[in-house]
């Protein structure tokens, strides 16, 4: 409870940040200050400034931005995709459901990060094309279980019941299927942010990621690396962050997949 | 025969992306950007003779079809090319660095075992209890930590202020090796853990909610017999899809690992190639590693195979 | 030159003379020339053996045969094992190794007397046929060495004589008397023939003269070395000397903290305030020869109209930079011109003489404004800058900058790029408009790379005037290089005005060792004259 309590309040003070940086950053995130650079924490500074004096903690709140929205395009990208793929492929059976399935095996086991490292490193295509590469692979394992979600709905009594009376195939799947198959998919949404969370840093920590200048948390990570000794804050801070952000929402996405199939359950039922 | 057919169709499939992977792989170098002879003279000398070895070495006067089958042919015959870089067979520099990433993986492999599957079997039993949330938390954050971020911790608190571990080079010998990989198997490892213990405890408390275990238990049958015999068995199928997905995991890691810990890896190769734009390592890394994932794979599927007898007779269904 | 692609592209710098230069001397393995050259508390060199000895680089040698490994880390190995027929002493001037005397008799003519009474690490005695081979086949088209860019007038070398080697040119070449001390490095002609290809690889390492032998060589991991104990010159201190490749700067500080590691050359200059405070290890400084500067087009909008050029003069914060770059340890530079080599020409007070009188562009947005004012492009511009990402230096720069330029109305994006990517840019001569770069000589010679920084033939594809600055005057200036001062001073005044290029910094080079270990010698600017594993002992 404590735990759940603790990374909800994480979250909202996460998006509050985000949402307002501009009026509670404590300075400006690309003021530079040469006299004072790699300085350790202190009551101006509550993070400290990084190699070109700015401060850490200013930048980190002007990179929730970044940090949120990359991660949350690609989630929104995944899960549509993989739900429309998943739903037809469950929904129509036969030669649809086939050729999907083999397209669907073929990236499955690829790992996305790896494939992003190569793409990105060798096209040079930066942030958007990190985030269209981990949308296109992480598609397939969540059109996977949304598909067998399908499966698992599509022969029960109420599809069967709507079939009969004559329902039409958009109206089944929207109406009836979706529903059913929705914490599977919230709960995969929610997954696949952390997992391009944690992707996107990774990227940005190898120097593929967003460009110079930008307060990204990954990137801080990477270039603040070098401050360990002399602020260590400009380091530790980021990844206490990227980390926590990860785990708060992977709580939350076990919670909702909790509530919502119980609910399912419960809707099933009457 | 089902389980013929089963495996023949595994292994075709297998094939089937072996070979789409490869011809992907094969495109990369005329997909970068700048021509193919630009991008494999790297940054030597242009001279005519450089030049026209390197366009007759590629085929690059073929029709792509053509220089695709004959680069194919000769990956059968494990001749990636050589090296923009250094001119080395590129098969050569993957066995070099096989060896680190290899040892690594199958260390980081050993400590997810031997610690996620306990830890995931006890908080699965003992559900709700202090020991289930602590393990359910630590395993949220070690999921959560972006490996790089665990390695460098690791490497300023055991290796440099405790003193503990050796802090960079792959060691040699088996001791030596083992001391020295093992901050980077940690760092590796954590997250591997977090996603085996989740699965693990998911399966068990799955499990033991069933009629047979509470049977057995009423039977009086010793605990390590119920644990061992029925409750590990059969939450191992999840256990096994999900150790593949960290031996894919383990990939990526590494390469982000080996990085912090400058360990001589394919991981570290990976990035120094990519940033030298050294396709011919590129391309011979990326078929390594998806011919490795794929194997991988292959053997889980086989795994369900021996483990689980609904697979081996729903084979033919 | 071009350290930056030295460091970049390792192979990078092989298509013209200049980079050629560059890979071996931008190692700048600078002495302590100069003063406060030593660390506080340093402990003076003893006479103990050290049995075993472990040097860090951030990566490993290519290859160990000079013809193909021309850049600083391979360079490095090959001078700890192999001998070449001259050495440069502290000041730049040549000094004995293989070669005790030498002769110039005309301007096309070398003429070397060959040390009695030296063996290779077989046994076996070398010979003048090894000394000409070692030589010769460097300059052979089918030998494609990446050193042949030294040998362009190299016309023959001859052994003429059991102790004498001739070496002919085709026209004159001020700077071929440096080449013994640079790239003529001395391998067996019997071993270096049966190796072919493959000298210089894991399986034919090389046969050399050298103190140290090399035992095992993989362009992973590293070289290891065992004392040659039939060597000529000094007898080594330290027995086994291992060479690993460390990438990461902070893995690198701490495998030395940890006693792993007991030296690495080259330790980044931001970084030397973490290194000071580190225990139990002494750093040493050294001046550099190299410069690095900002490359503005003249010949494309906006850069072509030099109120531009010297509002962007104006806008670079030089002296605030210096502290957070590199630790202080660089000094402002007002010249593409080393003053580390001018001074070494014409002596420290004229150089300052010739320095001072030179106009310059203090950091001034208000200067810089009005630049911009009387400019074309009053209204302000964008431009993208590419940089390579193993330069943190430049990134920060750039980020620095991209904030002046923002309040005069000027946009900068710096732009990261793969190193392999920046440097063929670079070479392509394409889209070049504003450029960081760092140029860094071999020689002491002062006008070494003016000819490859000005004038047209250097103002094309595989040429280094990324700033495309010609004119007549020019030519004839570069034209009448020599041993006189005139034309390079002439030179630095028409860049101060015109402002191709803004000079920012000379970097000094920072290497790092383990406090129980010193070197003796002390390092030199020069890396061809640094004989770095016999200078390594221990602390008394």
């Amino acid at each position: 409870m404590i735990v759940r309590a603790l990374s909800a309040f994480a979250l909202g003070l996460v998006v509050i940040a985000a949402l307002l940086g501009d009026w509670i950053a404590p300075f400006d995130p690309g003021a530079q200050d040469l006299a004072g650079t790699a300085m350790p924490p202190d009551a101006a500074h509550w993070l400290g400034t990084d190699e070109l004096g700015r401060d850490v903690l200013s930048r980190l709140i002007a990179g929730t931005r970044t940090a949120l929205l990359g991660p949350a395009l690609v989630a929104l990208g995944v899960a549509v995709l993989s739900t429309a793929i998943g739903l037809l492929a469950g929904y129509r059976g036969g030669w649809v459901d086939s050729a999907i399935m083999r397209a669907v095996d073929l990236v499955y086991a690829i790992p996305p990060l790896l494939v992003a490292i190569v793409v990105v490193g060798v096209f040079g295509g930066g942030y958007p094309l990190a985030i269209g590469v981990l949308i296109a692979l992480s598609v397939p394992a969540d059109t996977r279980m949304v598909r067998s979600a399908v499966l698992a709905q599509r022969n029960l009594a109420y599809v069967e019941a709507a079939r009969t009376v004559g329902l039409g195939r958009g109206r089944i799947l929207f109406a009836h299927l979706l529903p059913n198959v929705l914490p599977t998919v919230v709960a995969n949404l929610l997954l696949s942010f952390v997992g391009a969370l944690v992707g996107l840093a990774a990227l940005a920590f190898l120097g593929l990621g967003v460009g110079t200048g930008a307060p990204d948390w990954g990137r801080m990570l990477a270039e603040n690396k070098g401050l360990v000794d002399l602020n260590p804050a400009a380091m530790i801070g980021p990844a206490v962050l990227i980390t926590v952000v990860a785990a708060s929402v992977t709580l939350l996405g076990d919670r909702l997949y909790d509530l919502m199939s119980a609910r399912g359950r419960d809707a099933g039922r009457a | 025969m089902f389980v013929l057919a089963f495996l023949g169709k595994r292994v075709l499939a297998a094939a089937v992306t072996l070979l789409v992977t490869s011809f992907l792989v094969f495109s990369l170098l005329a997909a970068s950007p700048g021509s193919p002879e630009q991008t494999l003279l790297g940054a030597r000398q242009p001279t005519p003779e450089l030049i026209a070895a390197l366009r007759a070495q590629h085929r690059l006067d073929d029709p792509f079809p053509v220089r695709y089958w004959h680069w194919l042919s000769g990956v059968l015959e494990l001749d990636f090319g050589r090296s923009v870089r250094s001119s080395r067979e590129v098969v050569d520099i993957l066995a070099e660095r096989l060896d680190v990433t290899l040892w690594l993986g199958l260390y980081a492999f050993v400590l997810v075992l031997l610690v996620a599957v306990p830890a995931g079997l006890s908080a699965g039993i003992r559900r709700d209890t202090a020991w289930d949330r602590g393990v359910t938390v630590t395993a949220l954050l070690g999921v959560s930590a972006p490996p790089f971020a665990v390695g460098l911790m690791l490497l300023s608190v055991f290796g440099v202020g405790l003193g503990w571990f050796p802090v960079f080079g792959a060691g040699s010998g088996f001791a030596d090796r083992i001391s020295h990989l093992t901050l980077p198997a940690v760092a590796l490892a954590v997250a591997g853990v977090a996603i085996v213990a989740r699965q693990t405890r998911a399966a068990t408390m799955d499990v033991t909610a069933k009629d047979f275990i509470t049977f057995a238990e009423a039977r009086g049958l010793p605990r390590r017999v119920v644990l061992g015999r029925y409750a590990l068995r059969n939450s191992a199928l999840p256990v096994i899809t999900s150790a593949g997905l960290v031996l894919a995991y383990s990939l990526t890691g590494a390469v982000l690992v080996e990085s912090t810990f400058a360990l001589p890896g394919l991981g570290s190769l990976l990035v120094e190639s990519v940033s030298t734009k050294d396709i011919p390592v590129v391309q011979g890394l990326a078929l390594l590693t998806a011919a490795l994932v794929i194997g991988v794979n292959l053997i889980v599927d086989l795994c369900y195979l021996g483990l689980d007898p609904r697979v081996r007779h729903a084979g033919g269904v | 030159m071009w350290e930056f692609l030295d460091k970049a592209g390792e192979a990078a710098m092989r298509r013209t003379r200049i980079a050629a230069v560059a890979a071996t001397a931008a190692l700048v393995l600078a002495g302590c020339v100069g003063t406060g050259a030593g660390p506080t508390g340093k402990r003076v060199a003893g006479d103990a053996d050290i049995p075993e000895l472990t040097w860090a680089m951030p990566g490993a040698p290519r290859s160990l045969d000079i013809a193909h490994a021309l850049d600083t880390r391979s360079n490095l190995a090959i001078f700890a094992a192999f001998d070449g027929l001259l050495r440069m002493d502290a000041d730049g001037e040549l000094q004995p190794a293989l070669a005790t005397s030498w002769t110039n008799p005309d301007p096309l003519t070398y003429v070397y007397k060959l040390r009695q009474g030296v063996t290779f690490w077989d046994g076996k005695p070398m010979t003048a046929e090894d000394v000409a081979h070692s030589l010769r086949r460097q300059a052979d088209p089918a030998e494609a060495a990446e050193t042949q860019l030294y040998l362009t007038r190299l016309k023959e070398v001859a052994a003429t004589g059991p102790d004498e080697v001739t070496v002919r040119l085709t026209t004159p070449d001020p700077m071929f008397k440096y080449v013994p001390a640079l790239v003529w490095i001395v391998q067996q002609k019997e071993y270096a023939e049966a190796a072919g290809k493959s000298l210089g690889s894991p399986e034919k390492p090389g046969m050399g003269t050298g103190p140290y032998r090399v035992t095992r060589f993989s362009p992973a991991d590293g070289v290891d070395f065992e004392r040659h104990d039939g060597y000529w010159d000094t007898r080594p201190k330290v027995a086994k000397l291992a060479y690993k490749p460390i990438p990461d700067p902070e893995a690198l500080r701490l495998a030395m903290m940890s006693g792993e590691v007991d030296g690495t050359f080259g330790v980044p200059l931001q970084d030397i305030r973490k290194w000071e405070r580190t225990a139990g290890i002494s750093m040493y400084y050294t001046r550099t020869i190299s410069v690095n500067y900002l490359s503005m087009d003249v010949t494309t909008a906006p850069f072509d109209d030099v109120h531009v050029r010297r509002a962007i003069a104006h806008s670079v914060d030089r002296q605030g930079l210096l502290d957070p770059l590199f630790g202080g340890r660089a000094r402002l530079s007002s010249s593409p011109v080393s003053s580390l080599q001018l001074e070494t020409m014409v002596g420290k007070e004229k150089a300052a003489e010739v320095i001072g009188s030179l106009p310059t562009y203090p950091f001034d947005l208000g200067k810089a404004k009005e630049e911009l004012a009387k400019s074309r492009y009053a209204g302000g511009f964008t431009v993208e800058v590419p940089y390579p990402t193993t330069q943190p230096w430049s990134r920060l720069l750039l980020e620095n900058l991209a904030r002046n330029l923002s309040t005069i109305g000027v946009t900068l994006v710096p732009k990261a790029q793969p190193d392999q990517q920046w440097v063929a840019n670079i070479y392509a001569h394409k889209d070049l408009k504003l450029q960081i770069m760092r140029a860094g000589g071999g020689t002491p010679y002062p006008g070494e790379m003016l000819p490859m920084m000005f004038g047209q033939a250097s103002a094309g594809p595989n040429g280094f005037n990324t700033a495309n600055f010609a004119d007549p005057e020019l030519e004839a200036k570069l034209g009448s290089l020599g041993e006189d001062v005139a034309p390079i001073a002439e030179i630095m005044r028409l860049n101060a005005e015109e402002v191709p290029y803004v000079p920012l910094f000379e970097e000094d080079a920072a290497h790092a060792l383990r406090a129980e270990r010193v070197f003796s010698p002390d390092p030199t600017p020069w890396l061809a004259g640094f004989n770095w594993a016999i200078a390594l002992k221990a602390a008394a």
